[in-house]
């Protein structure tokens, strides 16, 4: 190293050590730069956050999506859709308590059909109008639910009235169980008998269960099968009338009455006690019982004694 | 492990006064050297997690400020819009009176004009070479450079500095 480098390097040492110090001062602005920095990094990432959370808020219900019904209308972004299918939906939470199950069909097709309106300006004119009428379309559906519920009432009433088996009705089972035979004979074959079975074919059935099934309004099957156990034979996938003895009848033309007992709400036992001193005396007995508001004879039983 | 912000109040009571000055002997402001050592510490701080320790903190600082110097006069070259004598920047830094610090400072008030007018790729060797008493090769890899390079640099800068404080009138002797 030459003198002039000494020199230089002397000079230049003593005169920044003299003169150029790191104070306090700059130390505290760079941590308070450090600090605005940190808290700048954290506001921009917080507005960048904030910003993609509104882009997605406002893009997901415009976005296009096949397995949602989402439709785009000119007011995606107002509450006025919102009320009214809000609207639209209240007279429904309200059916729902009053416990009516058609209505909810027709007030799920209500919102479809304002979804499916066609996005033009009309739309909105539309909307409009639907909305100024709101307010009578609940006072008419909150009364449109009360005339259901009111006639609901009378129904059940009615209902309630018509488990009261008459004794017309009564009387109209029995002949029609008593007609049964009649009705069976007109259906055979009555001038052929098979030779086997010694009995006329019911045409045009092939099992006794299909023959049951025409009286199937008023009597059980199992009821019919009790009293044709004998009269009504299967054989080679035919059915036979037999002319034999069936189970008894009632009889309105004999001096015994006819007894009809209210078993509870839904039964009712009908029972003739027959005394013939010519014959024998037997008794038979029903039951009655109302099926979906239908009276029909469940249970049968005859007996001699 | 220590938090960044305890090794950043390490490494400024470290190096703070050198790095200063290195900033000042390169911008020959003292307004512009703060502005230029508040940057460097800040970028010190937002890269401490990106440091891999292949150099000292030492030599990444260096390597900062010296960057730092670089960028500041590229981006405002101060020195084309006003003259600031040596004196006005360096009085806020002194405790002496003025008077004094003029007949103490007079040479070297000299060179550091004088240095300050040196082409950057001389200056910044001739900095660390004189100031900082660096050898060729820490000075290389301060500055990125082949060793011959910073040699012929050195030269050269030397050679542009002693010619510029002869025409000064300074006494070489």
């Amino acid at each position: 190293m030459s003198n002039f480098d000494k020199r230089i390097k002397a000079e230049m040492q003593s005169y920044v050590k003299r003169n150029i110090h790191f104070h306090s001062e700059d130390k505290e602005k760079i941590h308070s730069k450090v600090h605005k920095k940190k808290r700048n990094t954290i506001i921009y990432y917080g507005a960048l956050t904030m910003t993609l959370f509104i882009m997605v808020l406002l893009i997901v219900p415009i976005w296009p999506d096949n397995n949602n019904d989402w439709n785009i209308t000119l007011s995606g972004f107002s509450n006025k859709q919102t009320e009214l299918k809000g609207m639209l939906k209240e007279p429904q939470e309200k059916e729902e308590d009053s416990e009516i199950e058609e209505e909810p069909v027709e007030v799920e097709n209500e919102p479809e059909e304002v979804n499916n309106e066609p996005v033009e300006e009309e739309q909105t004119e539309e909307i409009k109008e639907e909305s100024v009428t709101e307010t009578d379309e609940i006072e008419e559906n909150k009364e449109e639910g009360k005339v259901e519920e009111t006639v609901e009432q009378e129904e059940e009433e009615e209902v309630n009235q018509t488990m009261e088996l008459t004794e017309t009705e009564a009387w109209k089972l029995i002949k029609k169980l008593n007609a049964t035979r009649t009705t069976l004979i007109s259906l055979s074959d009555t001038e052929n008998i098979h030779p086997e079975v010694v009995g006329h074919e019911l045409i045009g059935f092939k099992t006794a269960d299909e023959v049951y099934a025409l009286f199937s309004d008023f009597v059980v099957k199992d009821v019919l099968k009790y009293m044709y156990a004998f009269s009504v034979i299967e054989h080679e996938n035919k059915v036979y009338l037999i002319p034999t003895d069936a189970g008894e009848n009632f009889y309105f033309d004999l001096n015994t009455a006819i007894d009809m007992n209210k078993l509870d709400n839904e039964k009712y036992k009908i029972r003739q006690d027959v005394l013939d001193e010519t014959t024998f005396n037997y008794y038979v007995e029903i039951i009655v019982m109302n099926v979906d508001g239908n009276w029909i004879i469940v249970d049968y039983a005859s007996e001699v004694y | 492990m220590k938090s960044n912000e305890v090794l950043l109040n390490e490494l400024i009571d470290q190096y703070g006064d050198e790095l200063k000055r290195v900033a000042f002997l390169y911008v020959n402001d003292l307004n512009q050297c703060e502005d230029i050592i508040q940057e460097v510490f800040i970028s010190c701080y937002q890269n401490l997690n990106k440091f891999k320790k292949e150099s000292s903190y030492k030599t990444w600082l260096y390597r900062i400020t010296i960057n730092k110097c670089k960028d500041h006069l590229k981006r405002w070259s101060f020195r084309n819009i006003v003259y600031r004598p040596v004196m006005q920047t360096v009085s806020r830094a002194s405790t002496e009176s003025p008077q004094s610090i003029y007949e103490k400072s007079l040479e070297s008030n000299e060179i550091i004009n004088s240095l300050s007018k040196v082409p950057a790729k001389y200056k910044e060797v001739l900095i660390l070479y004189y100031y900082q008493e660096m050898s060729l090769k820490e000075i290389s890899e301060i500055t990125h450079t082949k060793l011959n390079t910073v040699k012929s640099r050195l030269n050269r800068g030397r050679k542009v500095l002693r010619e510029d404080l002869e025409r000064r009138g300074y006494n070489n002797e």
